[in-house]
């Protein structure tokens, strides 16, 4: 296996966005530092590719509590679009947004077995509350199955982007330029991808 | 700032360099000490590029390898000249306490 082949293998443990934008720039960096002759990468630069992909993995990522937000359907600030963009579009979108929202469906049920336990001052008889937790984590699957392109492009375009991309003119239509204007119009309205 | 990004702004203070060139710079900045992983150093490239304190400016490829130039910003020049005031602030402090308490130091 080549030094370039073990870099770009290890170079997985970067974000996808910065594989696709910088990739070929780091392992080009990488290389140049390992001798020629070298049979392998030495180890501690290999360690040291995969920690700084880890360390951009946790930096691109919004907090819990945001990243719990927005997987309820709400916006992300600007900061964090390009991992929302990332884990909206490129491949596995649809595992990650069903899985998260089982697990959601799972805790949630979980929580409302518990209230009712506590509401009904029921112990006895854990029976209807599994069959209710494994109903609602069945439901809670398909429907997330079911829905996930839709809710995928209503989150997109709940945070400013227009889903499905495309080359039509943004919407709302650009005001006409008046001769008087002394800068180019800004586009406003949705912003493509 | 941690040593790794003021060596790395100094090294750009007066020139556009690529990575391993800033790698390079920054071990003979350093007199050896530090060793930047290519790891290390685009975490750092990307914070400082965030902050706007470098720019990438022009990418070229040189035996089939892409190599991206990185040049300081005038909020670079700014950060790394303030750091600069405090570091040496900081020595002149020490040499003046240590002049003081150990007998045996050059006056």
């Amino acid at each position: 296996m080549s030094n370039e082949h073990q870099a770009r293998i290890l170079m997985r443990a970067w974000p996808r966005p910065d594989r696709l934008e910088r990739g070929d720039e780091i392992v080009g960096t990488t290389l140049d530092l390992v001798p020629s002759e070298a049979a392998h990468l030495p180890a501690h630069m290999a360690v040291n590719l995969v920690v700084g992909g880890l360390q951009a993995r946790w930096r691109m990522r919004p907090p819990l509590w945001r990243w719990a937000w927005y997987r309820m359907g709400g916006r992300l600030p600007t900061q964090w679009h390009r991992w929302m963009l990332n884990d909206l579009t490129a491949p596995g979108w649809r595992r990650r947004m069903v899985t998260s929202r089982a697990i959601g469906v799972v805790v949630g049920a979980i929580i409302g077995t518990y209230a009712a336990q506590i509401v009904l001052h029921q112990t006895d008889g854990l029976t209807p509350y599994v069959l209710l937790v494994a109903g609602a984590t069945i439901g809670g699957l398909l429907g997330a199955i079911t829905r996930s392109r839709k809710d995928r492009d209503r989150q997109l375009v709940r945070n400013g982007y227009c889903w499905p991309p495309s080359n039509d003119p943004p919407w709302p239509p650009l005001p006409a330029p008046r001769a008087s204007d002394q800068q180019p119009p800004r586009a406003v309205g949705r912003r493509s991808i | 700032m941690r040593d790794a990004t003021f060596l790395i702004l100094v090294a750009l203070a007066d020139q556009e360099l690529h990575g391993y060139g800033i790698i390079g710079e920054v071990k003979a900045l350093s007199g050896g000490r530090l060793v930047l992983g290519p790891g290390t150093l685009y975490g750092t490239l990307d914070r400082l590029t965030e902050q706007s304190l470098i720019r990438p400016t022009r990418t070229e490829v040189v035996d089939g390898r892409l190599r991206r130039y990185y040049g300081i910003t005038p909020e670079g020049v700014s950060a790394v000249n303030s750091e600069v005031d405090d570091r040496a602030a900081t020595l002149r402090t020490a040499t003046a306490r240590l002049k003081l308490s150990l007998p045996g130091a050059p006056a």
